[in-house]
């Protein structure tokens, strides 16, 4: 396994030539011309450029918190003292000279994922790990080179010339090279085969892929070391920090495999159209909708495969005041939309499709729903993912008598117009406390491949898209959930505080205050006595109770143990 | 001679009556069979209702007094039974989430299938009102449940059409106190009991003759008792046996119809929603209850 790490991606890539969007966070940028800088950057001499850039601190920041931040920063800069994370305030008064960039983590992954695809030529299998580094399979390709040595030389000379600072490892393993390459005090480490103990003893326990929170409390528990981390007892660690300690530990050494996902560049199929004057018209977008769609679908059926997720971009014509001598911070957020390139409208099916008329039915919602800030001068509707789609499936398409079809339908269109996270189908969890007792899994998740970040976390069950996807895969019995008492049909997110009396402190309710109403309580069931573990976080002692109040309403209330309040929790309604 | 004339009047009142459910039903274009009339699952109200069940392809709009008497669990009942209908129906059910408390695992319990539940979730009364609309129009959806505090005259015909236009069945919950008439096809109400006004140990006396047109659900025994059990342990809780068995746990409320097409409307019927057989239900009002008004 090889490793590369580049640990400067982001001002190199900077440095090297920057794309549009790479916005200068202050006026004072390296070059002389200032604002061209915004657009792509082929108009300042690079050679000046690299000279000074490596002579000056440079730092990428991302307002956090109310704060700017730095987050990526170059050598110059590493080396006054700088660190990520900091304030900006801070790195500025140890290095006055540092010049910020607007952090751009979109276009710094294309830039790993460009340099995946040079890495082709060393090995078939690339994969990409975290934000900066790559994995390489070489087994069997070394011959080809020479040796490993030569190969590692070549890998780094290849990437020094492309313009990146790189540190490189070979080792038996993905997590080996990842710890060696990262963290090693060379640049240039091979392992011997059979040698990963040894070589990884010295190296610190962040190496090993854990999360900032693990590594805090295995410091101070005192161990420092990988070297220290393998003397202690394999089950103490389980239980004290989690099985992904484990499973990283038996991944550098060997004794779990690692499966690397080779990175494969997205084949993007695209058809456009130019508008000849900028129009924000509806009519001309919707005809330009037309005839775009049927290329595209022809291309589709072409190659007989179908689309579930679709963009639309809009390329805006730039306003009259966009004649880039403005200051790009001084504008408002507002203004800052107002002044976008393009605009992007995307369009998740549930099922793949390749039919002129539904997509178009979608595009049209789709534009409903976001109106363009500005003229625009060209369209192009493109699609990353394709699926295999079968004729004799696609004239389903024709017939709306067909109930799978219509539901589907029904699903593309409720998922367009309000967000693809509103419309969910329930899973049961593994998990007593009744909030979590449940999962959301967006219906039209089923098939695409959605990136880690897209999550969205509410208290009352949580949608967890990737998760979902694997436990698909993993096949996921419903024989997992907890068998449940009588549960109600309306559970508020958060449980609302009422007064309640009861006759005995730790008996049912008599009466209870809700809302400014006097509730008398007629029957009750319980008490059932739900716990959740103390190690999963809060604590929660709740003892349950299923009240019937005189007027005939049905209501779930709580009292927790602890402080011996009463909580009502939901409605059996 | 002039009870003949009445009688005919009556019949031809009868035969127009059936016409136009006739042509009610011929609207609603479905594949497959599509049953007339969806029985609710709840043995008295099914009674009461002309046809057995619910007529597919309208609104029903329940209104609920006080929070927490049981309105869902009705319209659960009526999704479950939507379920059991057509053999291998893959129609789905729609819960638009517009108050954010729908709990799925409640659902479950009452035999709701997970995975042919959908549970939308819009974020304001605008986006609900949309996606109610839009999956009534939706052939492959069976019921839709939307709870929609507001609902004025043409959006409450927007929807009758929707789902006359499918032939799925449409339940939106609305509070009591907005209770007007509406363009929805049925409407009912449903009001908790007070424990203390329930009147166990009455024996039942059997219900009018009513004809019902296609479905036959089974008419009350003459002689079914009802008498609280002991109190039992020290729960604090008892039960209602009925028939010898105890119900725990019941979930008493008292549905009104107030409206529905060929009926007769202001009936009232007792039930209890938890009986999962829907045998072990209440006897409807007595015949000196409250006088029955035409429609």
């Amino acid at each position: 396994m090889l490793g590369l790490y580049f640990p400067f991606l982001s001002t190199d890539r900077l440095r090297n030539g920057r794309k549009a969007g790479d916005i200068p966070a202050r006026r004072n940028v390296i070059t002389t011309s200032a604002p061209a800088a915004c657009k792509t950057g082929s108009d300042h001499s690079p050679v000046s450029c690299e000279t000074r850039w490596d002579k000056t601190p440079v730092a990428t920041i991302v307002p956090k918190g109310g704060v700017l931040r730095i987050i990526q920063i170059n050598q110059t800069a590493h080396g006054f003292g700088i660190h990520p994370g900091q304030t900006l305030a801070d790195a500025k008064s140890m290095a006055p000279q540092l010049i910020t960039y607007n952090d751009n983590s979109k276009n710094d992954r294309r830039q790993l994922e460009a340099l995946a695809i040079w890495a082709d030529r060393f090995s078939p299998i690339v994969h990409i790990e975290g934000d900066d580094t790559l994995i390489l399979d070489i087994t069997g390709c070394k011959q080809l080179f020479g040796g490993e040595e030569n190969l590692l030389h070549r890998a780094m000379e290849g990437v020094d010339d492309q313009g990146f600072a790189v540190r490189g490892a070979i080792a038996d393993t993905p997590g080996a090279a990842w710890a060696l390459c990262h963290a090693h005090r060379e640049s240039f480490v091979i392992s011997e085969p059979g040698q990963v103990v040894g070589d990884l003893a010295m190296l610190p326990v962040r190496s090993l892929r854990i999360d900032a929170s693990t590594v805090e409390a295995l410091h101070r528990v005192g161990v420092h070391e990988i070297a220290s981390l393998l003397h202690l007892p394999r089950s103490s660690l389980t239980s004290r920090f989690g099985q992904a300690l484990i499973d990283r530990i038996d991944q550098a050494l060997g004794d779990l495999t690692e499966v690397l996902v080779p990175y494969r560049a997205p084949q993007v199929l695209k058809s456009s159209i130019h508008f000849g004057q900028p129009t924000d018209r509806l009519d001309i977008l919707t005809e330009s909708f037309r005839r775009t769609l049927e290329p595209f679908c022809e291309k589709l059926a072409k190659q007989v495969v179908g689309v579930q997720q679709m963009f639309a971009t809009f390329y805006l014509s730039p306003g009259p005041t966009d004649s880039g001598c403005a200051d790009e911070n001084a504008l408002s957020g507002k203004q800052r939309h107002a002044r976008k390139r393009s605009v992007t409208l995307p369009v998740n099916l549930a099922q793949p499709t390749r039919s002129v008329k539904h997509l178009f039915s979608l595009l049209l919602v789709a534009l409903e729903n976001q109106p363009l800030p500005a003229p625009a001068e060209s369209l192009i509707l493109w699609a990353r993912e394709l699926q295999p789609l079968d004729d004799w499936q696609e004239q389903l398409f024709t017939t709306d008598l067909h109930d799978e079809r219509a539901l589907g339908d029904l699903v593309d269109r409720l998922s367009v117009r309000l967000h693809s996270a509103s419309v969910v189908s329930s899973k049961p969890a593994n998990d007593h406390q009744p909030e979590r007792a449940f999962q959301y899994v967006p219906l039209t998740d089923q098939g695409v491949h959605k990136r880690a970040h897209e999550t969205v976390n509410r208290p009352h069950g949580t949608i967890n898209a990737t998760r979902a996807i694997k436990e698909r895969a993993m096949g996921a019995s419903r024989m997992d959930a907890p068998v449940m008492a009588a549960r109600p049909l309306r559970l508020f997110s958060r449980p609302i505080k009422v007064s309640a009396t009861a006759v005995v402190p730790e008996g049912p309710p008599i009466s209870f205050r809700f809302q400014g109403h006097l509730y008398a309580v007629a029957l009750s069931v319980g008490p059932e006595r739900i716990e959740t573990g103390w190690w999963r976080g809060p604590h929660l002692k709740r003892d349950y109770y299923r009240v019937t109040t005189q007027e005939g309403s049905r209501a779930w209330l709580f009292r927790e143990r602890d402080t011996n309040h009463w909580f009502l929790h939901g409605w059996f309604d | 001679m002039s009870m003949m004339t009445i009688d005919t009047g009556v019949d031809v009142v009868r035969a127009l009556r059936a016409k136009l459910a006739d042509f009610r039903h011929n609207r609603a274009k479905r594949a497959g069979w599509s049953p007339r009339f969806l029985p609710t699952g709840l043995t008295a109200l099914d009674c009461a209702l002309p046809g057995g069940g619910l007529p597919s392809g309208t609104i029903a709009e329940i209104f609920a007094d006080a929070d927490g008497v049981g309105s869902l669990s009705l319209a659960m009942r009526i999704a479950k039974s939507a379920c059991g209908m057509v053999p291998n129906d893959r129609r789905a059910i729609v819960v638009v989430d517009s108050r954010g408390d729908f709990y799925p695992p409640g659902a479950w319990q009452k035999g709701i299938d997970p995975d042919r539940l959908i549970v939308v979730r819009p974020r304001n009364t605008c986006e609900a009102f949309w996606a109610a609309d839009q999956s009534l129009r939706c052939v492959g959806v069976a019921v839709v449940i939307a709870p929609l505090d507001r609902l004025d005259d043409r959006q409450s015909r927007r929807l009758q059409l929707a789902a006359e236009s499918s032939g799925c069945v449409g339940v939106i919950l609305r509070p009591a106190q907005k209770r007007c008439r509406s363009f929805a096809a049925v409407q009912m109400l449903v009001e908790g009991i007070g424990t203390g006004s329930l009147s166990l140990s009455q024996p039942v006396e059997s219900p009018r003759e009513r004809k019902l047109t296609n479905a036959t659900p089974k008419p009350f025994a003459a002689s079914r008792r009802l008498k609280p059990a002991a109190r039992e342990g020290d729960d604090g809780w008892y039960g209602v046996a009925v028939d010898g068995r105890l119900s725990r746990e019941a979930h008493f409320c008292r549905i009104t119809i107030l409206k529905i097409p060929e009926g007769v409307s202001g009936q009232e019927v007792l039930v209890d929603l938890n009986d999962e057989a829907g045998v072990g239900t209440l006897f409807p009002v007595p015949l000196d209850g409250p006088v029955a008004k035409r429609a």
